[in-house]
């Protein structure tokens, strides 16, 4: 086994085990999104180590649990993403989908390329150095293509407008690597399409779509369940 | 390099949240382990099949898989977290999760007790290192480290997928084993473990990565 082999099985065993904090969780998490080989030493250290929660006892959780999973998932008017909670991206992707979901994001953003207008694209003459797809967090939506220019824009479209339930809006994120909490790149059109400036400094960046009150997060952070998000990396 | 870590801390018998009547109760189920052992062969089949269900929106199926799992799943939680209300946010998050991507279990790579644990534990420890980071000093709250007393470490053996990881743990200098239960069960970050034990930050990540290499090398065929 290779150094590097040995490195990412020890680095997947630290992940596991829950020694890492959260920014080194979140790091790790994303690397795994793009090398299914520590994905897959992740999951081998889950075997691994899972046995060992059966010397925890059970306790049986209070009542109000239940029924709170109960009334926020099937209440009679659901608002579905209220109870979004992504897993990480690669974890929902099953195998054959993490070995093509790299080839699937290029291909479905330069597809999306065409669904920006002529206009946009006079605007923002295309020079694209990321790319990426947003995914929806849970159950169906449409994937909106990023697009990172040189010259720092960013232009994340649907191929669907995308209206944000009533009194509620769609917030754009994004979360440059090695950059601690996201910022905001405002709130989505009900066209589902949006041009943001990032700064040339970008080149790798997860991006995010959150379901805010209306007019965006009060706070400057997501405040709501993140309903989209993927991952733009450097073409070169 | 052989330092010697501070056993007298890592034995030292501790109480989370319970107090010492729930410790014994605690003690006697584990070593009552034959029930969980009788429960195992039947969940084993039982999972995947209800998680297969839920995949397709069957609401019977979910609430079965919450009576079956959620007493184990909190008391996962409660250990990890030292607090009912964070223990019973990851729960309930586990199972917004679960409905929601039931489907992106996928049988053929691996056991749904893990998928659905793993899912549980990645909750309760994010919403515990987000705890931590807004409120560092409410911390010092939680217990030292413990080690499973040989007994509890026995009853591993009684289910069949624990036994390799059983004898494994064993092979390990005691210390270092509860080093890992304190990491995986307590939800002890690098820096608490190293000021819990007051040893330097890099020998404890050396110590655990040292003990992973050689939990995996005596695991792997």
């Amino acid at each position: 086994m290779s150094t590097e082999d040995e490195d990412r099985a020890l680095r997947a065993g630290e992940y596991v085990l829950g020694v890492l904090d959260a920014a080194e969780r979140a790091r790790l998490e994303e690397a795994a999104r793009r090398d299914p080989e520590l994905a897959r030493a992740i999951h081998a250290w889950e075997e691994r180590l899972t046995p060992l929660t059966r010397l925890v006892p059970p306790s049986p959780p209070p009542a109000a649990v239940w029924a709170r999973i109960e009334a926020r998932l099937f209440s009679a008017a659901p608002a579905s993403h209220e109870t979004a909670i992504p897993l990480p991206l690669w974890r929902r992707l099953r195998r054959w989908q993490v070995a093509t979901a790299a080839g699937f994001a290029i291909a479905a953003a330069l597809l999306a390329w065409t669904v920006i207008s002529p206009l946009e694209r006079q605007a923002h003459p295309p020079a694209p150095i990321a790319l990426g797809t947003l995914a929806p967090s849970q159950g169906q939506g449409p994937v909106l293509a990023a697009v990172l220019e040189r010259n720092g824009t960013l232009l994340v479209a649907s191929p669907a407008p995308m209206p944000p339930p009533a009194g509620r809006s769609y917030e754009l994120w994004i979360l440059p690597q090695g950059a601690r909490t996201p910022r905001s790149l405002g709130v989505m059109p009900e066209s589902g399409r949006r041009v943001a400036e990032v700064g040339t400094g970008v080149r790798e960046a997860q991006v995010m779509i959150s379901l805010e009150p209306r007019g965006g997060s009060p706070s400057g952070l997501p405040t709501g369940p993140v309903v989209y998000a993927g991952q733009i990396s450097a073409l070169e | 390099m052989s330092q010697a870590m501070p056993l007298a801390i890592l034995w030292r018998p501790i109480s989370p949240l319970y107090g010492e009547a729930k410790e014994k109760e605690e003690e006697e189920a584990i070593k009552t382990g034959m029930l969980t052992e009788q429960q195992s062969t039947a969940e084993e089949e039982e999972l995947p099949d209800l998680l297969g269900r839920i995949a397709l929106g069957d609401r019977d199926a979910f609430r079965l898989l919450y009576e079956r799992q959620s007493a184990r799943l909190y008391g996962i939680a409660l250990r990890l977290t030292r607090d009912a209300g964070l223990a019973a946010d990851a729960l309930q998050e586990a199972f917004f999760q679960v409905w929601q991507h039931a489907g992106a279990f996928d049988a053929a790579r691996g056991r749904a007790e893990t998928w659905l644990i793993s899912l549980l534990r990645y909750r309760a420890l994010d919403l515990l290192r987000r705890q931590r980071r807004e409120d560092p000093v409410a911390e010092p709250q939680s217990p030292d480290l413990r080690d499973e007393s040989p007994d509890a470490i026995e009853t591993l053996s009684r289910q069949h997928e624990a036994d390799a990881l059983r004898r494994c743990l064993e092979t390990l200098p005691a210390d270092r084993r509860a080093l890992l239960t304190a990491a995986f069960l307590d939800g002890f970050s690098h820096q608490e473990l190293a000021q819990r034990l007051k040893t330097p930050l890099g020998t404890i990540k050396s110590w655990i990565r040292r003990s992973l290499a050689a939990l995996k090398e005596c695991l792997e065929p």
